[in-house]
This record gives C-alpha cells, sequence and structure tokens, in this order.
C-alpha cells in the first residue's frame, strides 16, 4: 500500500491557494488577516512541530517573566525562512493559550515534558501585554508616508509611536513620533512599565532595508533612528523587570562572519547595523530550525497524522532490499542506514530531504523552511490527486514535468535555461530507452539534486554518485508496477548517461549542465552527411565483421585482443566478400564463399548471383556461393544512421578545441563524446551490432525436385560473433539443414545416391577429387568441408563399404598373419587397412571391386626354399575355423561371405619331409558302414626315401610307398568300419621314415549315428520311437527350445548344443560361439536366452542347434504336441526314428 | 508378430515400462525388426493410482498406447525426417490443443505423430543405433512441435535430454495454485523421462527434480516471490550452486545461474560474467542459451522464468525484432 493509506492530510493542503500562505506572518495573525489554521491557537498547534531549540526560546520566555533569571532579549537568527516567524508565532499563541501548546508535535518525549512543564508555567505567569511589531505590516510598524491612524484619535508614525501605542501609551512617545526621533532607554524602559510585557518584532531588516533605500532624506533618515531605537529597546528590556524582546533577524553568525539572506546583500551594512544594534545588549541566540528539523517539521505541516507502524515496516523492508547480497554493490554499504532513517523521515526519503535542503540551501530565489513546505504541499497534493501508489516521497516527485513545480524552481534566470534541458532531454530523449518510465524518473532525480548548480564542472564533487541515485530513484511501487530489478536502475543510469545530451559524468558524479553538449553537434553534423558516405562507412565495418568477432572490431570494447574460439566454418574467409548491392560474383572454385550484400535482393536476382559468372555463363560449382543479405531497407536506414553518426562523431572530436575553450570543460565533453561513440555501448557498437543483427536472411543453393532445375532457398539467421558465423549458423540449423559439419559414411552415400552415384554398390572407381567435387558442384548436396567428405569416405573403408586404390594398392580388407595353418586365431572382429588420410588422387572403389582387386594379387601360393625345408606364403579366409586359401575361397563362395570373413596370410616353415593330406577330415556313418578315406602323400622340400604308412583303425591299401624326384606324391585308400554303437571316433594315420620316426600324422573323425530311417523333418507322432532329436534355429527365437525342454527334458539328454551370434556395438562386430556337450536341457535354456538377452537389440544373426539322445535306453516315446505347440516347433525338428535290431 | 499380422491389420502395443531402454527396444523390434511404422500413439490410464502393486515402485498408471502398422518403405536423412516431423506435428500438437489436449496426453500424442512420420522409412540414415534416433532427432522434434504449436518460433538449438525434460515439464506441466514450483505425479514425471531419454534417478542426482514422497518438484525458479531475484536464488539455493562462483552440471544449472545474473546484474556486468561462463561452459552456454530461446516464447505471461530468460537474451541473444530494444537498452 501506498504512504497515502499510511497518513492523514491536513485539509489545507488540499488547497492550492494555501501553499501561497504556508508561511503565516506575525502581523497577520496578530491582525487577525491570517487563515484560521494560522489564528487559532488550537489549529496552529497541532500543524507545529515544537523544536527543542523552540521550547527553549519559551522556557526563557517564561523564565524572564517569570523573573526566574534568563534571557529578556532573544535573537532569533537564521536566513531564508528558517523558522524565525513561526518560532514568534509559537511564542505568541503560546502566551495567548498556554494549554494549546499540548496540541504541539514534539520530536520526543523529552520536548514533550517540557511542554507540559511550559503550558503550567505559562499559565502562572498571567496576563501578559504582548506587542508585536511586524515590518510587513503598517498597522504595527508604521512610517511618515503610512502612518497608523486611530479613530477619532491620533495619528502614529514611527515604531516606537506604535511601541507605546500597543501599550496604551502613546502620549508618552507623541513628541518623539513626531519629531521621527528615537526615544531614550529611560523613556522607553517607563513605557514598559512593570508589568509583564512581551515584544516580538518581526521582519525588521525588511522594514529598515526598504526605509533605507528611499530616496527621500527624512525617511533615510528615520531609518537611522530605528536602529538607534532598537538599541535603546535592548537595553530598556534589559533594564526591565518583566519585559521580554524577541527579535528576529535574516541572518546567520558564521565563523568567517556575519552570513545576510541573499535579498538583502546589497544592504549589508544596514542589516549589519541593526544586528549590532541589538546585539549590544547581551542576548540569547537561538536558531530556531536546524536541517535536521525539516523532515519533523514537513511531517507536521503536511500531514495530521502518520502512521509510525508503516514507516518501520518499510524500513525495514527497505534495510532488507538495500542489504540483500545480490544488491549490496548496487545500492552500496550505506544504503542501508539510510533505509533505517526512513522510520524517522517517512513517508519521505531521506534523499527527498537532501534534495530539498540542497535545492533551499543553494537556490537564490527560494526560502528555507518556507519553501520546503510550499514545494512539499504541490508535490504531495499532486501525489494525492493521482491517488499515487508510491510508498514514500521521493526526490524526483519533485517533479521537473509539473509546470507549477518548474516555474516555482526554474524561474529565476540562473536556471531559466533549464527549461528547455528539461523538456528535451528529460522528458523527450528519455522515451527512446526501452524503459522510459525508469530512465526518466532517474533524470528526474538527477536534475532535481543538481540543476541549483547551474552545471558547474567545479562542483562535480557534489554532485550525487550512482547509488545514491538509484536509492534516491528507486520507489518500492514504482519498482513493483513497472516490474524493475535494481540492476535496472544501473543499466538505465548508463544508458541516461550516455545518450542524455546535457547529463554529465565526472569521477563517477552524474549531473545536468546547462552547457550545449557534443551530442548534440554530432546529431547535427550527421544529418549533414550523405548516404554514399555512410554506405561506404556501413561496407567498411562489413569487412571487418566477416570474419572478427564484433567485440575485436569495436574500439576500445573490453575483450578486445582477448581470443575468443571462432567458430570453424566451411566458407573460405578470405575469399568471402561484402558488396553494396547485388552484381555477379567471380567465383568459380572448390570453395565455399558467403557474399555479405548491404541492400535487400530481388529473387530473381539471388539465382543470378549464386549460378551465374560475371560473362553470363553458368557456374561450374554451383554449390558454392552463399548469399547474406538484410530482409528488408529498414535494416539498412537504421546502419546508414548509425555510420552518419560515426562519421559525425569523427567530424565533432576534431572540433572540441574550438568549441569549448575552458580545459576543464572540453575534457569533460571529450569524455561525453567518446562514451557516445565509442565502444560497444556507444554509436560504433551499435553500428557494427545493426549490421550484424541487419544481415537477417541467408540464400542458399538448391535444388528444385518438382521443376528439376537449380534454385535456392532462404532462411532465417540469428545474430553471431561474426558474419560468416551468422550465416554458418544459419546454415546448419535449417531444417533440414543444407550444412554438415560432421557426416558418416552413410550418410554420404545416401546424399549421393539422391543425386545418382552410387559409390559402394556400383561398378565405377571414383576420384576422391570427384566426390569431392560433386559437393561443390550439386546444389542438391548439402555444404560439407572437404576434411569432412573424406573421412566419411574413410568411414567408409572402415566398414567394408568401400576400398581406396592408391598407386596399385588396395586399401580395403586387413590381412591378419598367420604362423602356421594350427596357429591361427584372427580376431573375431573383422577389421579392415584403411588409410589414415586420403589424397584427392585415390580411387575410391565399390566394395565389390575392392575385394576382387584385394583378392586378385592374393591368390597364388608362393614358396621359397630356407635352410631346412621351405617357406610357404598363402592367403586364406578363416572361416569357421577353417582356412581356406583365396583361389578355392573366389571359385566356390560368393563375395558377401567372403567380405566379413578374416583374411589371413599363412606363413609356414615346413621340415623336408612328407605332407599327409586326407580328402575329407570328419564323416558321419551309419553303424558298421565302411566308409574309405583317401591319402595324399605329398612331398616337402628335396625329401627322398621309402615311407611306412600306419592307421589306428581300417586298412590301407598300400603300407610301403618311396617319394623321390620322380615321384614326389602317391595316392592311398583307407577303409574303415564304423562302429556299431553311435558316437563319434577319432583314428590317425602316420607316415614313418626307414628310422621308424614319424613324419606326419593326419586325423579322421567319424560320426556314427545310430540306426533308423531318413531324418524326419517336424514333429513326430505320438508314441514313435524316437532315437535322436535335433533342433536347429536361426533368428531370435527361443520357444522351439522352451517347447522342446517341456517335452523332452526329463527323459533326454543334450550330447551336444551350440550356439552362435554375432551383435554390433557402437561399430564393433563381437561374434559368440558357444558349444555344450552332455549338459542337461534345462542348463541350455537358461543359457542361451541369457547370452543373446545380454546383446538385445545389438544382435544381428543368431543360431543354435541341439542333438537330444535318450537318457536312458535306446529311445524315447514322442509325446502328444498341442496345435500352438506344434507349429512352435515344425519348422525347426528334426526325429530319427529308432529301428528294432 | 508381424509375420502374423495381415497387411492391413493393427497392432496394439501397451507401454507400461519405466525405463527409456526398453521403449527404444520396442521401437527397435517393432521398427527395425519387424518392419512395422507406427500409425498413432496415446497416453491411457491402465492403472489405478491406488493400486498396492504399485506402493514403493516408479510404476506407470498411464500406458502409452502405440499403434501400429506394416508399411514401411525407403530411406531418409534424419535431419529431413526431422523437418518433416516438424512440419506435420506442430499442426498436429495445434489440433490437439484446440481439442484440450494438455500434459503427458499432449506429449505422447505428438511423440506419435513424430514417430510415425520417422518409422515410415525403412531406414533413416544418419543415427547410428536407435538410441541416438531418438535422442538426436526423435524426442527434440516432438518437443519443437510441441513448442512451436505453444507459440515458440524460434529453432530449437541442440538441445541434450536433460534440457529437453526441463523445457518439457515447463511447457506441458500447469502449476497448480499456491503451488511454489510445478510437481509431476509418478507417471508424467516417467513418462516424459521415458520420451526425453533420462532416468529419473538421473534427473534427480542432477539437480533437475526433487523428490518428495511420489511427487515429484520440478526445480524451477519459485512462484510468488515478491522479487525475481528470490525466485531464481532459491533455485540455485536448492540445487546447491553458489552464484558467486557457478559450477553448471547441465544446461539448466547454467540458465539457472544466467538468469540470476541477468535479474540482478547491471547490463555491462552481467555481458561480462556470461563471457565467463560462455569460456568455462562452451557448450552447455550455446544450449542454455538455445533453451532460453525457447522458453521466452513458450512460457505463459505469469511465469516468473519467463521474465528471467527475457532478461537472458535481450542482451545475450537479441533477434532482429529484439535488436531494438537491444538498442534501446544502452548496447
Amino acid at each position: 500500500m501506498g504512504f497515502l493509506s499510511h497518513v492523514k492530510l491536513w485539509n489545507d493542503v488540499l488547497e492550492p491557494r494555501l501553499d501561497e500562505k504556508a508561511a503565516p506572518s506575525l502581523g497577520g495573525v496578530h491582525l487577525g488577516k491570517e487563515e484560521p489554521i494560522y489564528t487559532d491557537p488550537l489549529e496552529f498547534f497541532r500543524r507545529t512541530l515544537v523544536t527543542r531549540h523552540m521550547a527553549e526560546a519559551l522556557e526563557n520566555v517564561a523564565d524572564a517573566l517569570l523573573g526566574r533569571g534568563g534571557n529578556k532579549l532573544v535573537m532569533l537568527l537564521s536566513l531564508y525562512g528558517g523558522g524565525k516567524t513561526h518560532t514568534m508565532l509559537t511564542i505568541y499563541h503560546a502566551f495567548r493559550n498556554p494549554v494549546a501548546l499540548l496540541e504541539a508535535k514534539t520530536e520526543d518525549n523529552e520536548t514533550r515534558e517540557r511542554l507540559r512543564r511550559l503550558v503550567d508555567e505559562l499559565s502562572r505567569v498571567g496576563s501578559v501585554r504582548v506587542v508585536v511589531l511586524d515590518g510587513y505590516f503598517s498597522e504595527l510598524t508604521p512610517t511618515p508616508v503610512n502612518p497608523l491612524v486611530v479613530p477619532g484619535g491620533y495619528r502614529v508614525q514611527t515604531i516606537w509611536g506604535s511601541l507605546a501605542h500597543q501599550l496604551g501609551r502613546f502620549g508618552e512617545v507623541r513628541e518623539n513620533d513626531e519629531k521621527l526621533l528615537a526615544p531614550p532607554a529611560d523613556v522607553i524602559a517607563r513605557l514598559l512599565g512593570d508589568e509583564p510585557v512581551l515584544i516580538l518584532v518581526d521582519e525588521l531588516a525588511d522594514y529598515v532595508v526598504r526605509l533605507k533605500s528611499s530616496v527621500d532624506n527624512v525617511l533615510r533618515n528615520y531609518a537611522d533612528q530605528i536602529l538607534s531605537f532598537m538599541e535603546s529597546l535592548a537595553k530598556a528590556v534589559d533594564l526591565s523587570r518583566h519585559t521580554v524582546l524577541i527579535v528576529s533577524m535574516p541572518v546567520e553568525e558564521r565563523r568567517e562572519g556575519l552570513e545576510v539572506e541573499e535579498r538583502y546583500k546589497s544592504q549589508l551594512g544596514v542589516v549589519t547595523s541593526l544586528y549590532r544594534s541589538v546585539s549590544r545588549v547581551a542576548s540569547r541566540r537561538i536558531v530556531p530550525v536546524a536541517s535536521s528539523d525539516i523532515p519533523s517539521i514537513l511531517r507536521v505541516r503536511i500531514f495530521e497524522s502518520v502512521d509510525d507502524k508503516a514507516a518501520k515496516a518499510l524500513s525495514s523492508s527497505l534495510a532488507k532490499l538495500y542489504g540483500a547480497e545480490e544488491n549490496k554493490e548496487l545500492f552500496g554499504e550505506d544504503a542501508v542506514r539510510k533505509a533505517q532513517q526512513v522510520e524517522k523521515t517517512y513517508p519521505f526519503h531521506p534523499s527527498y530531504i537532501e534534495t530539498l535542503v540542497d535545492i533551499l540551501d543553494k537556490h537564490e530565489g527560494l526560502e528555507k523552511t518556507r519553501d520546503a513546505i510550499k514545494i512539499t504541499r504541490k508535490v504531495v497534493r499532486r501525489l494525492a490527486e493521482v491517488g499515487s501508489p508510491a510508498e514514500l516521497i521521493m526526490p524526483f516527485h519533485i517533479d521537473v514535468e509539473d509546470q507549477e513545480i518548474r516555474g516555482t524552481l526554474l524561474s529565476h534566470e540562473l536556471y531559466r535555461q533549464y527549461a528547455t534541458i528539461v523538456e528535451e532531454d528529460v522528458v523527450e530523449r528519455t522515451k527512446s530507452y526501452e524503459k522510459p518510465e525508469l530512465v526518466k524518473t532517474i533524470a528526474k532525480t538527477i536534475f532535481v539534486k543538481t540543476f541549483v548548480y547551474t552545471g558547474s564542472i567545479r562542483h562535480h564533487q557534489l554532485y550525487p554518485d550512482k547509488r545514491w541515485v538509484i536509492i534516491s530513484s528507486y520507489e518500492p511501487s514504482m519498482a513493483r508496477a513497472l516490474n524493475l530489478q535494481p540492476k535496472d536502475y544501473l543499466d538505465a543510469l548508463e544508458w541516461a548517461s550516455s545518450n542524455l545530451v546535457y547529463l554529465l559524468s565526472e569521477g563517477g558524479r552524474y549531473w545536468f549542465t546547462q552547457f550545449t553538449s557534443p551530442i548534440r553537434r554530432v546529431e547535427m553534423t550527421a544529418r549533414t552527411v550523405e548516404d554514399h558516405e555512410a554506405l561506404k562507412k556501413v561496407e567498411e565495418y562489413a569487412w571487418k565483421l566477416l570474419a572478427k568477432p564484433y567485440e575485436d572490431v569495436v574500439s576500445g570494447s573490453r575483450r578486445r585482443g582477448q581470443r575468443r574460439e571462432v567458430t570453424e566454418s566451411p566458407f573460405s574467409t578470405s575469399s568471402s566478400i561484402v558488396l553494396e548491392e547485388p552484381k555477379p560474383i567471380d567465383h568459380d572454385s572448390r570453395e565455399y564463399i558467403l557474399v555479405a550484400v548491404l541492400s535487400p535482393i530481388r529473387e530473381s536476382e539471388i539465382e543470378k548471383i549464386i549460378y551465374e559468372t560475371p560473362s553470363g555463363g553458368s557456374r561450374r560449382y554451383a554449390n558454392t556461393v552463399y548469399l547474406i543479405f538484410p530482409r528488408d531497407n529498414n535494416s539498412v536506414s537504421q546502419m546508414l544512421g548509425f555510420a552518419k553518426h560515426l562519421i559525425a562523431c569523427d567530424i565533432v572530436g576534431e572540433e572540441l578545441d574550438s568549441i569549448y575553450e575552458d580545459s576543464e570543460v572540453r575534457e569533460v565533453m571529450r569524455k561525453k563524446l567518446e562514451k557516445y561513440c565509442k565502444e560497444m555501448e556507444g554509436v560504433e557498437g551499435k553500428l557494427v551490432m545493426n549490421i550484424l543483427a541487419g544481415l537477417n536472411l541467408v540464400a542458399y543453393p538448391s535444388f528444385d525436385e518438382n521443376s528439376h532445375r537449380n534454385t535456392f532457398k532462404l532462411t532465417d539467421a540469428s545474430m553471431a560473433d561474426t558474419i560468416v558465423e551468422t550465416a554458418t549458423r544459419a546454415l546448419k540449423n535449417t531444417r533440414p539443414p543444407k550444412l554438415y559439419e560432421e557426416l558418416d559414411f552413410e550418410q554420404l552415400e545416401y546424399m549421393l545416391s539422391q543425386a545418382g552415384i552410387n559409390i559402394s554398390e556400383g561398378d565405377s572407381a571414383r576420384l576422391v577429387s570427384d566426390i569431392v567435387d560433386y559437393f561443390y558442384s550439386n546444389p542438391r548436396l548439402p555444404m560439407v568441408r572437404e576434411e569432412t567428405i573424406k573421412n566419411a569416405l574413410i568411414e567408409g573403408v572402415k566398414t567394408l563399404r568401400i576400398g581406396v586404390k592408391r598407386s596399385g594398392k588396395i586399401f580395403f580388407k586387413k590381412v591378419y598373419e598367420c604362423k602356421s595353418r594350427h596357429d591361427c586365431n584372427p580376431p573375431s572382429m573383422e577389421e579392415v587397412e584403411a588409410p589414415r588420410e586420403l589424397e584427392s588422387s585415390d580411387l575410391i572403389l565399390p566394395w565389390r571391386m575392392a575385394l576382387q582387386e584385394q583378392l586378385e594379387g592374393l591368390r597364388d601360393v608362393r614358396e621359397e626354399r630356407v635352410a631346412g625345408g621351405i617357406r610357404r606364403i598363402w592367403y586364406a579366409f578363416h572361416i569357421n575355423g577353417n582356412l581356406v586359401p583365396v583361389a578355392k575361397a573366389l571359385d566356390t563362395m560368393d563375395l558377401d561371405s567372403l567380405r566379413n570373413s578374416p583374411l589371413v596370410r599363412v606363413t609356414e616353415f615346413i621340415e623336408e619331409g612328407v605332407d599327409v593330406k586326407l580328402d575329407k577330415h570328419e564323416i558321419t556313418a551309419s553303424p558298421g558302414e565302411e566308409v574309405t578315406i583317401t591319402i595324399l602323400v605329398d612331398r616337402i622340400g628335396g625329401f627322398k626315401g621309402e615311407l611306412s604308412l600306419s592307421a589306428t583303425s581300417g586298412e590301407l591299401s598300400s603300407s610301403k610307398l618311396s617319394i623321390d624326384d620322380e615321384r614326389t606324391s602317391a595316392t592311398i585308400n583307407w577303409r574303415i568300419k564304423a562302429p556299431e554303437e553311435p558316437g563319434t571316433y577319432s583314428y590317425e594315420v602316420k607316415a614313418l621314415n626307414t628310422s621308424g620316426e614319424i613324419l606326419k600324422t593326419s586325423t579322421v573323425t567319424i560320426i556314427v549315428r545310430p540306426k533308423g530311417r531318413e531324418a524326419v523333418k517336424g514333429v513326430p507322432p505320438k508314441g514313435t520311437k524316437l532315437s535322436l532329436i535335433e533342433v536347429e534355429v536361426s533368428g531370435f527365437n527361443f520357444k522351439p527350445l522352451r517347447v522342446i525342454d517341456s517335452k523332452f527334458g526329463s527323459e533326454c539328454e543334450v550330447e551336444e548344443a551350440v550356439l552362435e551370434l554375432e551383435a554390433e556395438i557402437a561399430g564393433r562386430k563381437p561374434k559368440v560361439a558357444l558349444r555344450l556337450n552332455g549338459v542337461a536341457l534345462d542348463d541350455v535354456k537358461s543359457i542361451f536366452p541369457a547370452i543373446a538377452q545380454r546383446y538385445g537389440i545389438s544382435m544381428r544373426h543368431l543360431w543354435y542347434r541341439l542333438r537330444l539322445r535318450p537318457r536312458n535306453g535306446e529311445y524315447v516315446l514322442a509325446p502328444e504336441f498341442s496345435e500352438n505347440e506344434a507349429r512352435d516347433v515344425e519348422n525347426y525338428m528334426t526325429y530319427y526314428v529308432f529301428e528294432e535290431g | 508378430m508381424a509375420e502374423k499380422l495381415v497387411n492391413n491389420g493393427v497392432l496394439v502395443t501397451y507401454y507400461a515400462h519405466t525405463s527409456p531402454d526398453a521403449w527404444e527396444a520396442l521401437l527397435d523390434a517393432g521398427w527395425r525388426s519387424a518392419g512395422l511404422r507406427i500409425t498413432a500413439a496415446h497416453a491411457v490410464v491402465t492403472e489405478s493410482k491406488h493400486r498396492v502393486t504399485a506402493r514403493g515402485k516408479a510404476g506407470l498408471d498411464i500406458s502409452i498406447i502405440a499403434v501400429w502398422r506394416k508399411g514401411v518403405s525407403g530411406q531418409v536423412l534424419a535431419g529431413e525426417a526431422y523437418s518433416r516431423a516438424l512440419e506435420g506435428c506442430t499442426e498436429y500438437a495445434k489440433t490437439l490443443l484446440k481439442i484440450g489436449f494438455d500434459g503427458v496426453n499432449l506429449f505422447v500424442g505428438v511423440l506419435g505423430c513424430v514417430l510415425s512420420v520417422f518409422t515410415r522409412y525403412e531406414k533413416v540414415v544418419g543415427a547410428k543405433s536407435t538410441g541416438e534416433l531418438v535422442e538426436e532427432y526423435m524426442y527434440p522434434a516432438t518437443a519443437e512441435a510441441i513448442a512451436r504449436a505453444l507459440g515458440g518460433g524460434e529453432p530449437a538449438a541442440r538441445l541434450s535430454s536433460t534440457s529437453l525434460f526441463y523445457l518439457l515439464s515447463k511447457v506441458l506441466i500447469a502449476r497448480r495454485r499456491r503451488q511454489v514450483r510445478r510437481t509431476l505425479d509418478r507417471s508424467t514425471m516417467t513418462i516424459l523421462s521415458i520420451g526425453t531419454r533420462n532416468e529419473v534417478k538421473n534427473l534427480k542426482e542432477l539437480g533437475l527434480v526433487q523428490q518428495e514422497g511420489d511427487k515429484f518438484r520440478l526445480l524451477e525458479p519459485a512462484w510468488g516471490q515478491r522479487e525475481l531475484a528470490r525466485a531464481v536464488r532459491s533455485v540455485l539455493e536448492e540445487k546447491g550452486i553458489n552464484p558467486g562462483n557457478p559450477t553448471a552440471r547441465t544446461a539448466v544449472d547454467l540458465l539457472h545461474v544466467l538468469e540470476y545474473y541477468a535479474i540482478t546484474l547491471p547490463r555491462s556486468e552481467f555481458s561480462k560474467k556470461a563471457e565467463e561462463l560462455r569460456a568455462r561452459y562452451p557448450a552447455l552456454y550455446e544450449e542454455a542459451l538455445g533453451l532460453a530461446r525457447i522458453l521466452a516464447g513458450v512460457l505463459p505471461p505469469g511465469d516468473p522464468e519467463r521474465e528471467l530468460v527475457t532478461s537472458i537474451i535481450n542482451v545475450l541473444a537479441p533477434s532482429q525484432t529484439g535488436l531494438d530494444k537491444w538498442f534501446r537498452g544502452g548496447k
């Protein structure tokens, strides 16, 4: 709630006509000519603050009148309406109606207590004759020219005549009155007599000065007589028993001498003489009102009541706000103390009082308390009239926008020039800030605080600093209503300091000057700068901004020189250009360029610039020219506007010496100019930001699928640090993106396929440089850096989608080394041999071509004789644990299988002797079946001699043979009868020399299947005798396993279970192969799915096979399969029927 | 299932899991493995909130019902699919808003739309895995479509999963009267975390939410504070971030630090501090700024964070339209 809810205004405050009566005169009250609020003691005291000094004056008078000591002569000294008259009135009313004194306000309890005592004492004094001599009223201080004519009586023409008349003893001084001769002290003493008399003399200086200024000698002489009279009066009072004389003097006693009010300065001698004439007699000096009394006086005079609780609450909430961690720096440490003062000054902010006192102290045309009340009445009335929500009365409420207040403050000739400045700067210019109300408030705060100094630079230490300005502008209700944060005040102050023409700052102080500002000159000069000149300036800055961050471009920017990492861009910054207006570009090479055009471009022109060369031909590299330009002319106008100002800044900068002769003024103005022109906050910063933000549309090459022609697309651009960065971000963020900073092979392949180029599956080899060229020349393709394309190609090699051919060498499959065919364990994960980086002349081969070419060179077996034998080098694929020589693989297997099989180079050392090779190593046979194996005995090296063959079982067609140069090999048949019992059996055949040494051993495995008919695929009929059950599944499907387990788990055991899977995880291809023998079916059911689930969605291939045999006996009986069960297994199950015998 | 599905048949899946991985596995199985496409998705209450079996568990009261059909074909670049999804689903989101969808219902509906665009292709080129695809394209497209439908026009910067979660919580969840911060119930929390690829546990650890029993409080600038600075300071305090020497784990942390600076420091000081943060956290800084841009466009006027983010972008990322203001602001 605003302060208006916590105070009650005196009714008179709402009446403008009473403003001028804010300070009643003593004479007016005495004569009953003032308003009742002043003439009625009760009303008067309700609006009166009795200060400690005033109470002291009252006590002194009471003591003197009661004869208890005290000074009988009291001088009230102060300048400019410093409460002299009000003190006189207080004494006047107190003696007329002592009890009314209790209505008065006091500053503290002690004073209130003193007042209570005073009421008693004044009542005891009894009847007191009160004489009022007020220099403003001829009825009370007549002159020969304006005498007091007593109806039906006499004519009074002097001040002493008035004294005698008011005491009812005019006759005793009649002659002195007629002759304008001051009566001596003894005559006066007689007049005063023994009864209590209180003489109040006010505005005597004005009275005497007026007479002294007269051209009439009689009057001037009378004036001199008054001085003499006052001295005599003082002496007479001193001699009297019950008379008290109170005289007000418009002076202050200072160490350096007497200070008199401005209006009396020309008559200093007269006022000084008057002062001296009274002060010759010992008197008591009282300064009725100090500056510290002003808040209390204002509160009493303006408000009938003030809610102290509200004051306390606001003081505490302000202290909390000022002291909050985030605001400490802003408001400063002293702010909390100020918030505490609010409790006393409420509803005035302490800064309001400071400002008001400052104005009244320095202002040449205003009086202290009197005008403080007058101004405050106007301020409060305005707030009350609009029902202001303000929680405090702030300095800016002394609102210079208000004509009445402006008239009061600025009508003096010293300040008259400010009226235009207020209009121009405070009222108009503040409108251009984003928070106009705030900055206007700040401007008003600074203005009312500083205008009385008339803008002198020499006073700058007296001007407010930023903290004072912020504290004094921050009014909580306004901050809430406008949603302002404390820091917004500092932002606004900084803006005002740069942008308000007459607001100066120096050494952290702010003030309004009346000097013509350089900003005004810049503005005027800017109007004379031509558009073409401004455009040159914009172009100059646009060139700088192409690749340089804006804060490095702006002079004096705080980050200047600090390097920030600039986003990498595919644009060539050395080839990118700035154009004032659109025109053909002479560029047709393999680099992306950005063309910044400083004017909007028509659509028809965009295509021309992107695709045509200056000669009118088509650009070969049609995907390389990108445009950035302003969407409309508004941005351009803004750029030009700031450029003109910047040019004007330079011109005015050079003229400063001749404009400002005073070096101190010049220095301040130079700083003002620099602040306005330079750095990020100045014109230069604004120009730079305008260029960056004004280039807000990017045009890029594109392909229209419908019309099948090259065209362009537009995308919005948001300002970044440089023009190139702005365009780069726009191209990256547009949907779908035009710029790809990263590219994997899959994307590259897809993009090229969209342009009709198939690099992995086709049958053409392409140069790397050609592939890169596609991107530079095809608008259908995105913008990609050459390096990125090459990296994607390398990734293609790594994933075996393409190969690279460089100087005859193929980069494709990696060849693993094997020491022998038995010691060959290539990794299960296939690797590749990819070049570290690509060269433009490298050929990119589709994978089939790459594989074919790579394998063609690896077909042959190479042998070389070495000591003790031969070294045989041959290449093979490692497939299912077997080595398949390349030549055989090429003849018998497809390239798809070979691509993913490890390729090895086998380097074998073979001792001289023989090799025993079998035509088969594993044979499946029925029980008792006879099988035949062909043995090839082959010579190794230069072996010669007799050999014998020995087999662990079966019969050899020949067991002796001879090997020599003529017969280097021999073929023998080996017949074996398979055992009757089903199972797996191994048999060896050895070649021995004549000494019985084994030269070579080879092994064959015979798997004996149980007897029965042919294997039957599908689900067996219920009751079928089953000797063997096989299940083979390819794919992520463990249902058959579960069904088989439920049907045969208790009666069969697993003779063999094999699982193979392959997965793909982050580019790796892990493979798992697992063989289980003699385990329970339940184990398989747990293990296999667990492994498969481990790889989950990454799995690419899964296969498993089970072979089950009856746990007991030769067969099991097939159970009944439900329809669902049968469906789940029928495609995967094979069984053998048991045959009796 | 795909084999058994007739050509014009419809397969409906109920998803009530709480893990984002499992949702991706479902997508992977249905789309990549079985060759089905999602044609719509809805959030449906399938469990009683008070069921005994849910006690102490992060189970879902709401299931994501996805409708699948046969018919995937062709390839597309992920970026192209994104822009198609954005185009179609922004309109769809607007339609849903018009007919009164909000919160999780709106989110799942739009997610379904986005998924329908992506899964109609047999292959989306440019993402190495389903995880990458959902994280970098599908979920951001969902968030952006919702943000655009709600009035945010700025292109979404590359937002991490935590930023997406924060953005969606801010735009989808309404604050109840007298609540100082938005609160997400268990199901909403779970669905938003799934739909942004977050684990609830991580979101708690990273200071995005605070769990209070069954509810999750979004750590956002507090509502109902007399001063904005206090609103954002409170969230920093809750997160244990010291504004004097801040450390940021996520772009959301950094956003709140920037908000605090923007509202308490004068423009020049704020720019300086922001530069320091930019140097320390370059990626998080860009992301925080992107998040601020979107939030400025989509937050309701009463949300204190709307003004906070606006304060940031007015100084750090003035757009063309905002530039005038920026100049008037003294730069």
